[in-house]
C-alpha cells in the first residue's frame, strides 16, 4: 500500500519541514509559496491538504476557494490551520464548505490523528 | 330781616309823598326801616350802583323819566333788587307793563297804609330772594350738565331724549344736545344693546326702583364697543307719577380695558404658575437661624410631599435627600445661612413613592437694606431626564471608545498571535521531532523536552488570553443546565486539580431551572475560576463548587436605575442562579482584590497567568447580564460568586441571539 500524500501549504518552511520530519508514514510535499498551492496540488495529486490561513500575498480560504473550483481538487479534504481563531474565520469556514480548523501550535500527533480521521484509517 | 333794618331807595320827586311814605313806614316798623331818597332816576341808577339798597320804590313820573321809562333804566338791577312801582293813578295798564319790564310790586299812592305797604315791600324781597336762588340753582345744575364728562339724560315714558348734556350728545357724535331731542338708543346703538337698555328702562318704569352703577357694554353698529358705568332712575312730575327717567352713565372704557389687560396677564401667570413643575422655597432666617420656610406649590411634583408636610416635620428637607448627597447639601445650606453668593448643586433626593430623582438646587440670598442676610430663595427642579440622556450620551461615548479600543486590541492581538503563534509552531513540531530522536532515549532528555513543551503551551495560552480578550463579543445564547456545564468544566482542568492534589467536592442542587447562556463562554469562565482556584492551592486543598437557586431580595436589586449600565439588571423578586467555586487557599490580599478584574493585572508568579483570565471572565459575565464578585472567605481562602438570571418556569427558551 502506497504512502498516503499530504500537502502542507505554509510560509513557514521551518514548520512544514518538521512536521515532514515527524510523519514519515506519510508522502508529505511542503510548498512554502501561496501562489503556486493551487499549482503544485494539481501536480502532487495529494490525498488530503494542510493549508495555511494567514499567509503573506495569498490567504488559504482564497487558495481553499480556487481548489474547490477545480475539478480535480474539489474532494481533497482540507484542514486549515491558523494561528487566530476568530469569528470572522468562523465565517470563512461556512463559505467555503465545512472545512475543519487546527488552530496553531499544532503537534505531531493532532496531525496525524486528524489525517486519520479524514483518510479514514 | 328780623335784626338788619330794611334799606329802601325812595325815588320820588313829590316831597308830600317823601314825607309821606316816611311816616307810614316809621310808623309800622318801629325804625327798623332806613329810607333814602333821591328824585331822579339816574340818581337812582348811581345809588343802586354802589349796593346795600334792600328795596326800592319807585314813582312813575320823575322829572327825567316818564312812566315805566324809569323802569327801564333800571334794568340792570331787576331781578336782583326787587322795585315795587308806585303810581298816582290806578292805571291796570301801566301796572301790567311795570310787571312786564320787572317790577316786582305795584302800589297805588293813597291807598296803602303803612302796614299794607311794609306787607309787599317784605313780599318783593322774599321774590327776588327766592327767584334769585332760583337762577343760582339753574346755573349751577347748567354748569354741571354741560361741564361734567359724565353723560346726563333725561327721557320720556317712550325712551326718547327730553334734556341730554353735551358729553351724551358727544358720544353719539354730535356737538349740540338739542341735535339728539327726540331720539332713542335705538338710533344710535346696535340693537342688542338698545335692546337690553330699552328693557332695563322699562323695568324702572314699570317698578321706580332705580338701577344703580350697572355696567353696560355699549356697542355700536358697526363693531366699535363702549363700556359704561350706568345709573338709571324714575323721573317723576310734582304728583309722584312716573313720566320717564333719566341717569348718567360713566365712560369706563379706559379702566375696563386695562383691567382685561391685567386678567390677561394674571390668567397667563396663573398658567405658567400652574405649569411650573419646579419647587420654589424661601428659607427666612433671623441672626442666622432659621425661623421658618415656605414651600411652594411646586414643592409635591417635585418631592412628592405638600407643603404641609414640610411644614409639620421641619427635618423633612434632611430626610428626602439620598444618603450618599447629605453632606453636599447640608454644606449648601450652611452657605446660604452664611449669606454666601448664590450658588447651585445637582444631587439625588428620593421622592415620597421611594422613587429617586435628580433635583438641581440653586438659591440665592436675600439681604435687608444694611446688607444683612435675611432670607434665601430657593429653586429646585427636576433634571432627572436631563441627566438620563447625559448618561445616555456618556454611555453610549464610552461604548464607543471601547469598541474602538477593542477594535485596536484586536488588531494588535490578531497580529501578536500570529508573530507568536508560527513560531510555537515551529517549536512544538520540532520538540516532536526531537521527541522521536534517540537523544530521546535519554530520560534527563525527555523530561527536559516535556519542560519546553509546556513552556510553548503557556506561552500559547498568554495568546490565546489576549485574544478572547480582545475577540468581538458575541454570544449565541442557548438555555443550558449550569451543573452539566460545571461538570464538564471540572473535567477539562481534571489534569490542573490532579496535579495539584486538590480534592473537589460538589454541592449541585437538582432539578436547577435552566439558565439562558452562551455554553462556550460559560464553561470558559468555569475553567478559569476553577484554574485560578487550582493555583491558589499549589500545595493541595479543597475546591467546593456549589449551585443553588434564590430570589433576589430588594437589597441586592438595584435600587434606582443608576448610571451603572454594566453588569447587574436584576429585579427584586426575580429568581436567580448563584454558582460558588470556593477554594482554601491563602486568599487574595486585601489592597489587591479591588484590582483583580483590571486586564493584566496578576496575583501570579510569572508564567502561571497572563492577567487576563478574571478580565475575560467578567466581561463574559458582564455580557450575560450577570453579577460575579470575589472575596476573602473568613474561613480563608477565596470565593467566587456568579449570579446568573434563571428561565422562569413558562418563559419561552430564549432564541440564540443575533
Amino acid at each position: 500500500m502506497s504512502k498516503k500524500k499530504i500537502l502542507l501549504v505554509d510560509d513557514e518552511s521551518g514548520f512544514t519541514r518538521l512536521l515532514r520530519l515527524t510523519l514519515p508514514a506519510y508522502e508529505i510535499r511542503e510548498e512554502n509559496n501561496p501562489l503556486k498551492a493551487v499549482q503544485t496540488a494539481k501536480e502532487f495529486k495529494p490525498d488530503m491538504i494542510f493549508l495555511d490561513v494567514i499567509m503573506p500575498e495569498a490567504d488559504g480560504g482564497t487558495i481553499a476557494a480556487q481548489m474547490r473550483e477545480d475539478p480535480e481538487l474539489k474532494s481533497v479534504p482540507i484542514v486549515f490551520l491558523t494561528a487566530i481563531v476568530s469569528p470572522d474565520e468562523a465565517k470563512t469556514r461556512h463559505q467555503i464548505g465545512g472545512c475543519e480548523f487546527l488552530a496553531k501550535p499544532v503537534s505531531r500527533d493532532q496531525v496525524d490523528a486528524c489525517i486519520r480521521k479524514h483518510l479514514g484509517f | 330781616m328780623s335784626g338788619e333794618p330794611i334799606h329802601v331807595l325812595l325815588v320820588e320827586d313829590n316831597p308830600g309823598d317823601v314825607a309821606l311814605m316816611k311816616i307810614m313806614l316809621a310808623e309800622e316798623c318801629d325804625g327798623r326801616v332806613v329810607i333814602e331818597t333821591t328824585s331822579r332816576a339816574a340818581d337812582a341808577a348811581e345809588r343802586l350802583k354802589a349796593g346795600g339798597i334792600d328795596v326800592v320804590l319807585l314813582d312813575l313820573s320823575l322829572p327825567d323819566a316818564h312812566g315805566t321809562e324809569a323802569l327801564v333804566r333800571l334794568q340792570a338791577y331787576v331781578g336782583r333788587v326787587p322795585i315795587v312801582v308806585q303810581t298816582g293813578l290806578d292805571d291796570d295798564d301801566v301796572a301790567v307793563q311795570a310787571m312786564q319790564l320787572g317790577a316786582q310790586d305795584y302800589i297805588t299812592k293813597g291807598k296803602s297804609d303803612g302796614r299794607l305797604l311794609m306787607r309787599r315791600i317784605r313780599q318783593a324781597i322774599e321774590r327776588t330772594r327766592t327767584m334769585r336762588e332760583l337762577a343760582d340753582q339753574r346755573r349751577r345744575l347748567d354748569a354741571l350738565m354741560e361741564n361734567i364728562p359724565d353723560r346726563v339724560y333725561f327721557k320720556n315714558r317712550e325712551g326718547a331724549f327730553i334734556q341730554v348734556n353735551p358729553a351724551l350728545a358727544n358720544l353719539y357724535g354730535f356737538d349740540d344736545p338739542q341735535q339728539v331731542m327726540g331720539k332713542t338708543d335705538a338710533d344710535f346703538f346696535s340693537d342688542e344693546h338698545a335692546g337690553q337698555a330699552r328693557a332695563d328702562e322699562e323695568g324702572v318704569l314699570r317698578t321706580g326702583e332705580p338701577i344703580i352703577g350697572k355696567m353696560e357694554r355699549e356697542t355700536f353698529p358697526g363693531g366699535r364697543t363702549t363700556w359704561a358705568l350706568t345709573t338709571k332712575m324714575a323721573l317723576k312730575d310734582e304728583a309722584g307719577e312716573i313720566i320717564g327717567t333719566f341717569g348718567v352713565s360713566r365712560d369706563i372704557t379706559a379702566l375696563k380695558t386695562a383691567e382685561l389687560a391685567l386678567r390677561g396677564s394674571e390668567e397667563r401667570y396663573m398658567r405658567l404658575l400652574n405649569s411650573v413643575t419646579d419647587y420654589v422655597y424661601t428659607v427666612l432666617l433671623e441672626k442666622g437661624h432659621v425661623v421658618s420656610t415656605q414651600h411652594g406649590a411646586g414643592c409635591l411634583a417635585v418631592t412628592g410631599f405638600s407643603p404641609e408636610e414640610f411644614e409639620r416635620d421641619t427635618m423633612l428637607w434632611h430626610k428626602i435627600i439620598f444618603p450618599d448627597d447629605r453632606d453636599a447639601v447640608v454644606n449648601m445650606v450652611l452657605s446660604a445661612v452664611k449669606g454666601d453668593a448664590a450658588f447651585e448643586i445637582e444631587h439625588r433626593l428620593v421622592r415620597k413613592d421611594g422613587k429617586i430623582r435628580w433635583i438641581r438646587n440653586k438659591h440665592v440670598p436675600r439681604r435687608d437694606g444694611s446688607g444683612h442676610i435675611v432670607a434665601y430663595d430657593g429653586l429646585m427642579s427636576d433634571i432627572t431626564d436631563r441627566k438620563r440622556s447625559d448618561e445616555d450620551l456618556k454611555a453610549a461615548q464610552s461604548q464607543l471608545m471601547q469598541a474602538e479600543k477593542l477594535h485596536s486590541i484586536g488588531q494588535l492581538a490578531a497580529g501578536v498571535a500570529h508573530e507568536v503563534k508560527n513560531p510555537l509552531q515551529v517549536i512544538l513540531v520540532g520538540l516532536n521531532y526531537m521527541g522521536d530522536s534517540p537523544l530521546a532515549a535519554n530520560g534527563e532528555t525527555r523530561s527536559v523536552l516535556g519542560e519546553m513543551r509546556d513552556a510553548v503551551q503557556r506561552a500559547n495560552a498568554v495568546v490565546q488570553d489576549l485574544l478572547d480578550f480582545a475577540s468581538p463579543r458575541e454570544l449565541g445564547m442557548q438555555a443550558r443546565a449550569i451543573n452539566t456545564l460545571l461538570e464538564k468544566a471540572i473535567r477539562f482542568v481534571r489534569h490542573d486539580i490532579t496535579k495539584a492534589g486538590v480534592k473537589v467536592v460538589t454541592n449541585l442542587a437538582a432539578g436547577l431551572p435552566e439558565a439562558s447562556v452562551d455554553p462556550t463562554k460559560i464553561e470558559q469562565v468555569f475553567i478559569n475560576l476553577i484554574t485560578n482556584a487550582c493555583h491558589a492551592m499549589p500545595t493541595g486543598g479543597t475546591l467546593t463548587v456549589t449551585t443553588r437557586e434564590r430570589v433576589m431580595t430588594p437589597g441586592e436589586s438595584p435600587q434606582h436605575d443608576s448610571g451603572d449600565r454594566s453588569g447587574i439588571r436584576f429585579r427584586s423578586g426575580e429568581p436567580v442562579l448563584a454558582i460558588e467555586i470556593r477554594d482554601t487557599g491563602t486568599g487574595v490580599p486585601p489592597e489587591k482584590l479591588n484590582r483583580i478584574f483590571e486586564p493584566f493585572y496578576t496575583t501570579k508568579s510569572t508564567g502561571k497567568g497572563t492577567g487576563l483570565g478574571l478580565s475575560v471572565t467578567q466581561k463574559i459575565i458582564d455580557l450575560h447580564r450577570g453579577k460575579i464578585s470575589i472575596e476573602n472567605h473568613p474561613e480563608g481562602g477565596v470565593i467566587a460568586t456568579i449570579t446568573l438570571k434563571a428561565i422562569k418556569p413558562g418563559d419561552r427558551a430564549p432564541k440564540e441571539r443575533p
